[in-house]
């Protein structure tokens, strides 16, 4: 099976929300695992990654419509089509974007000897923001006051990439072209928070994210 | 009976979905990983070898996946290397003990009478069930059981209608899974050697994705351990205390239909009739319930018509002599009921033998720790720094007020603002000189009336002016805020307290003692 690693560095400090909060503490917790590190779920990488491929598509449809049905077809084949069966499903598997394996293994001993809890671990790599909404006149707004978990720039995660099937140099092209074009994610991304830079390894952990997008290059700037 | 052993290891969550769990956009998935899930992963692995077969005809195809031919199991919890099974549902503690986990468990579906005023099920739902050898040979007998419970991964997701578009239409749902991390033990049952050597190697071609979103960091698990064993058994049967009765246990889910056709709780007479016994046969006893089963078909990317099942753990007693001993042989070994190759109907004789059993505390294992990278080195120790900097942040604010407490004759609120305008420069990290070398300087440079105030303001034993110069010079941090409590630690990398730390915690603490004075003495006018 084909592999390549997506490696996420925070640029800003970003929060990828779990969906709820910590009543009386944090309105907007980040996703993290049991031993208490922060992850980026699979779910929310292909969902980025599947928006950047829409812009793409978007932009060739309109720049070059000759490309288009070439470029959709190699979508349908890495993301796969809604309500697909044993076919049209896609043939890019993503995992969840993670710490480091020998630092996620070293924490679950620090907290099964009891030196560190889930708390400390997740408190160590996150920091709590907070903002409150404004009027007209600038006063703040009642009840608007809010708090999110934010993981702090530097922080990298990883998350393995497999392919159920041998990808085609389209499909990688276009792989590695939604990789460079994404940027930001998580919430509040469009007020500074969760800018990142994204970088597709192989499996022995080189860069190829250039390497395999030049041919998107000089199809979109022929 | 000839088996294949393996063991799944979950890398990712892993989401099978229980049949009527929750609300329609949600799911709640099963706390095993069902035989019909690993049937149809090994079922695509078969076909991308034979793409050309017709599955459905193909005499091979169908023996090893559709005729029952090969049975696959449940993969349950394991415990110390061993597969769980489902804890039998006439096992019950007193209530008010259901806590201790080192409370005696009665089978009542054994004893004579349970003696418990309020019987609860114990907790947890698989089980490990072994016999205890007594010290001396003329004691009786004794069993002891270790129960686990499969940890569960709670996530909240929302699918869009359209990417990049937040609207009304996108729902927001989640997906409540098998925590990563665990191990499940599977089993495949099948007669015939080729059969199974077949599926050997389709295990063995890596890892697995099963359950939901597959694609998007669900599902995976590496396949370990695999072993083609001869005389392989579910479970060690034992000499039951009364042979005239026979203690049945459901391993896995049934489905089996009564006379009307229909699946129901009919007090186990639906399965005396399948063993063999008179029409009119009504079993002695019967713990349990009803479980509502699904699944899912890939080709018609449709569920399966649902059904209930009477749920793994139900236990029934029967009189022995009733039941054909043939039949009770064959459901032993090949399952009982509809769907036997997706691991129904698995049904154990003679298991439970005690009308009293131990609980045993779960045995933790503590992991070891790893030989990190440079990289994890790296993040581990700015992990390190980070909880130095919050544990000084909070001890910050306690040693300010422990100080200011102290504080008697303060001085004046215009030599209190000065100190702090000489540690702004310090605070604000744009000092050119080094140190705190702008607070010393103006210390040295105070005039008479000034350096008088800050000389008649005591702290304890000692003056402020005193007390300044020393934190200044000293940047005494680990003895001020640390009291020499020892640096926390990450992952074996423990944090440093560099310069740059013991410079801004000790300009914050003077900042903090000199603007906390100014305000309390402005709040009692002196």
């Amino acid at each position: 099976m084909t592999e390549y690693q997506l490696r996420l560095t925070l640029l800003s400090d970003a929060t990828f929300g779990r969906g709820d909060g910590v009543a009386g503490l944090v309105d907007v917790e980040v996703q993290h695992d049991e031993v208490g590190a922060p992850f980026i779920g699979g779910r929310t990488l292909k969902g980025v990654l599947a928006a950047e491929y829409a812009d793409l598509l978007f932009a060739l449809g309109r720049a070059l419509p000759d490309q288009r049905e070439r470029w959709e077809k190699a979508g349908d084949r890495l993301f796969g089509r809604r309500g697909a069966g044993l076919t049209g499903q896609a043939i890019l598997r993503i995992g969840p974007a993670r710490l480091p394996t020998d630092l996620r293994q070293a924490l679950a001993a620090d907290i099964a000897q009891k030196r560190l809890t889930p708390t400390d671990v997740l408190e160590s790599l996150t920091a709590l923001r907070r903002q409150t909404a404004m009027d007209e006149n600038g006063v703040p707004k009642e009840n608007s006051l809010r708090t999110m978990r934010v993981v702090l720039r530097t922080t990298s995660f990883c998350s393995q990439l497999s392919f159920t099937k041998e990808p085609s140099a389209d499909d990688l092209t276009l792989l590695a072209a939604c990789v460079k074009a994404l940027r930001r994610a998580g919430s509040g991304r469009n007020r500074g928070r969760g800018r990142l830079r994204a970088e597709l390894l192989d499996a022995e952990g080189q860069a190829v994210t250039d390497f395999l997008s030049q041919n998107f290059r000089r199809v979109a700037l022929p | 009976m000839k088996a294949i052993r393996y063991t799944l290891h979950l890398l990712e969550p892993v989401l099978v979905a229980q049949a009527g769990a929750g609300e329609e956009n949600s799911a709640t998935g099963l706390p095993y990983i069902p035989g019909s899930a690993l049937r149809g992963a090994l079922a695509g692995r078969w076909l991308a070898h034979h793409p050309n077969v017709n599955f459905a005809t193909d005499p091979a195809s169908r023996a090893a996946f559709l005729d029952g031919a090969v049975s696959y199991l449940n993969a349950y919890p394991l415990y110390n290397g061993q597969r769980t099974l489902p804890k039998p549902a006439s096992w019950m503690v007193e209530k008010e003990s259901a806590d201790d986990p080192r409370s005696t468990i009665t089978d009542i579906a054994v004893a004579a009478s349970s003696g418990l005023l309020s019987p609860k099920p114990p907790e947890g739902g698989f089980c490990l069930l072994v016999e205890v050898k007594p010290e001396e040979p003329w004691e009786p007998k004794e069993y002891a059981t270790t129960f686990l419970k499969s940890s569960y991964f709670e996530q909240l997701h929302i699918s869009l209608e359209e990417a990049n578009v937040r609207d009304d239409r996108n729902t927001i749902f989640r997906y409540d899974a098998l925590a990563a991390g665990q191990r499940f033990g599977g089993v495949i049952v099948g007669a015939d050697d080729a059969d199974l050597s077949e599926l050997q190697k389709l295990l063995a071609e890596g890892d697995l994705a099963l359950g939901s979103a597959q694609m998007a960091g669900y599902g995976r698990m590496a396949v370990e351990e695999i072993q083609l064993v001869d005389d392989w058994q579910e479970y060690t049967p034992y000499d039951p205390a009364d042979s005239t009765r026979l203690v049945l246990t459901l391993l896995s889910p049934a489905i089996l239909r009564g006379r009307t056709g229909q699946v129901g709780w009919d007090d186990g007479q639906a399965l005396a009739q399948a063993l063999g016994c008179p029409a009119a046969t009504k079993p002695l006893a019967a713990f349990g319930r009803l479980a509502f089963v699904g699944g899912y078909n890939r080709k018609w990317s449709l569920p399966l018509p649902q059904d209930w099942a009477l749920a793994a753990g139900s236990v029934f007693v029967l009189e022995a002599q009733d039941v054909d001993p043939a039949k009770l042989h064959s459901a032993m070994e090949q399952g009982i009921g509809e769907r036997r190759a997706e691991g129904f109907g698995r049904i154990a004789a003679h298991w439970q033998a005690a009308p009293q059993i131990r609980q045993r505390e779960r045995e933790t294992v503590t992991p070891d720790a790893p030989t990190l990278s440079d990289k994890s080195q790296r993040q581990a120790q700015a992990m390190a720094q980070r909880r130095l900097r919050l544990d000084l942040d909070r001890r910050l604010t306690q040693q300010v007020n422990r100080t200011v407490d102290a504080i008697r004759r303060p001085p004046k609120n215009s030599q209190l603002s000065a100190i702090r305008q000489a540690v702004m420069p310090v605070l604000a990290g744009n000092s050119p000189q080094p140190r705190m070398q702008p607070l010393l300087d103006h210390l040295n440079g105070l005039k008479k009336a000034g350096r008088s105030q800050l000389e008649r303001c005591r702290l304890s034993n000692q003056t402020l002016f005193q007390w300044l110069s020393e934190r200044a010079e000293g940047l005494d941090v680990q003895e001020q805020l640390l009291h020499g409590d020892p640096l926390p630690t990450v992952a074996g990398q423990r944090a440093t307290l560099d310069l740059s730390f013991r410079v801004e915690y000790t300009a914050r603490l003077i900042d903090g003692v000199m603007q906390l004075t100014a305000r309390r003495s402005e709040e009692t006018g002196s």
